[in-house]
């Protein structure tokens, strides 16, 4: 097992290391111009420079910022939600329709209107990553807390449990694993919503330098915030995904 | 996050719940809407969102720029099936392929790939194409690592099957692996329905001359809050479409693989 974790694990340095490599051959020769495609050690250097120059850290903090706020509120929002919808029938019923109709829409669409609610900048970017991040929270803590082991519910109830018993001692527990998978997935689209917010009309952050500097034709200056917006969504994501794997072993 | 279970309720009862909810949402924005005054600007009205509708379908505005977003979608949907299945293919079957490039396309599947939009927009120009690419770009991932799932959970030993019986490789291929991994590709191609359709329309919101994203763009600068509304309802509509028809097409794949294996 070990080894073959080992093994994994070079395999998939050696993919990176040879994508980085092609890319930058591909650059270096000319067989494609780097002012298109830039070439990852100018854009390297040109990552050094902005970080040093405090451009880069201050966007990252500031799309962070605008992460947390929308990250947090659509769990705070998404998990209420979906828990008051798990005991309120017809909460559930009248709800229904409006969580599908924004689970199936491109939720971008919303923008313009957003724009005209908020104004440009932050607000309406946290909006929409808000926006972005809710839905798949709401769906997954319900569905979660509606399918506990009936089983176990009769068993509960039998040695005279009560409602607030069961809630909180069988079906929390049970709804966990897809619950966190419902906030893992959010990450993501959450960080979707804050990027294109910022990219249509933002002020600040990383998707305003992707943006800007798409504009001026600054590929080096481009591709820094780019990969780092990247990175961002895989590393949110792997925090995510321990958490979920953790509490799937407490589990059992 | 597939489709609630039904609760305690009766599915009759739960339908009359959803429709009244829905009434009374659309009765109180008409009222909010009508003794707003000028803050009408910001929540339009149903019945001025329904007359701005007709106008927009009436010139044909609508029908003209849902072709161009309906051609860029389905550009980047077709595109990322040519490729993302053959690509699933060489992940789900050789090992090594698959450590190699698999931590790469699953970390891709977690970042907000939008990002790369204004990339495609200086690569390509300002064009459809460039708005396709973004529609390829955010729909080939669940179709690469669907397709790679599939491949990779049919049983080894209807591969063996066919070897005995003389089969080659290109047996295998054909009448093992590609049925065999039909019904997760569905699935994946199912996901990368609403992705592309996203990546066309924020394409489109971005910098485009044409499409239902740059209709609402144009509406929405223009403060013309009821067509704007209107202009969402029917990307809501075509989003929804579309997921349903690629749920029903995923389920008769599933029941027809069901059928095949009885």
């Amino acid at each position: 097992m070990r080894r073959g974790r080992a093994e994994a694990w070079l395999y998939g340095l050696a993919g990176v290391v040879g994508c980085l490599a092609l890319w930058e051959a591909l650059a270096g020769l000319n067989i494609v111009s780097p002012v298109l495609i830039s070439s990852p050690s100018l854009m390297a250097a040109a990552a050094v420079q902005e970080w040093q120059a405090g451009a880069l850290p201050a966007n990252l903090a500031y799309s962070l910022g605008e992460f947390a706020l929308a990250f947090g509120g659509a769990c705070i929002v998404g998990l209420l939600a979906g828990a008051a919808m798990s005991v309120m029938p017809w909460l559930e019923s009248s709800l229904d329709p409006f969580v599908w109709f924004l689970y199936a829409t491109p939720l971008i669409a919303f923008y313009p209107l957003f724009l005209l609610w908020f104004g440009v900048g932050r607000p309406t970017v946290v909006a929409l990553g808000f926006l972005f991040a809710v839905i798949p929270v709401i769906i997954n803590t319900l569905t979660g807390l509606r399918q506990a082991d009936a089983v176990l519910l009769r068993a509960a109830r039998s040695f005279g449990a009560t409602p607030r018993d069961l809630f909180v001692k069988i079906r929390v527990p049970a709804a966990l694993p897809l619950t966190l998978t419902g906030l893992r997935l959010a990450v993501g689209r959450c960080l979707t919503g804050i990027v294109v917010g910022e990219l249509f009309g933002g002020t600040a952050g990383l998707g305003f330098a992707i943006h800007y500097y798409g504009d001026q034709l600054d590929t080096n200056r481009m591709f820094a915030p780019l990969i780092l917006v990247l990175l961002l969504g895989v590393l949110l994501t792997q925090v995510l995904g321990a958490i979920e794997e953790r509490s799937q072993r407490w589990r059992g | 996050m597939e489709t609630a279970v039904l609760g305690p309720v009766g599915r009759s009862a739960r339908r009359r719940a959803a429709l009244l909810a829905v009434a009374v949402f659309l009765a109180l924005w008409q009222a909010a809407g009508s003794f707003a005054g000028t803050a009408a600007l910001y929540i339009g009205s149903p019945a001025k969102v329904v007359a701005a509708g007709l106008a927009l379908l009436g010139n044909g505005q609508i029908a003209a720029n849902a072709g161009i977003t309906g051609a860029e979608f389905l550009g980047g949907l077709v595109l990322a099936v040519l490729v993302g299945v053959p690509l699933g293919v060489a992940l789900g079957r050789y090992r090594r392929v698959r450590m190699t490039f698999e931590p790469l396309v699953i970390a891709l599947y977690a970042t907000p790939l939008v990002a790369v939009i204004p990339v495609l927009d200086a690569w390509l120009g300002v064009s459809g194409g460039a708005n396709a690419a973004a529609a390829f770009l955010l729909a080939v991932i669940p179709v690469v690592l669907n397709t790679e799932t599939g491949i990779r959970d049919i049983d080894p030993v209807w591969v063996r099957a066919v070897q005995s019986f003389g089969g080659t490789e290109r047996d295998v291929f054909l009448k093992v692996v590609l049925p065999g991994a039909l019904p997760a590709e569905m699935t994946g191609i199912r996901l990368a329905v609403g992705r592309a359709l996203l990546g066309a329309i924020v394409g489109e919101m971005y910098v485009s001359e044409a499409g239902l994203g740059q209709l609402i763009m144009t509406y929405g600068q223009a403060n013309r809050t009821n067509h704007l509304i209107f202009l969402v309802f029917t990307v809501a509509a075509a989003g929804y479409l579309l997921t349903v028809a690629a749920r029903w097409a995923e389920a008769r794949v599933a029941r027809w693989r069901q059928g095949a294996l009885e």
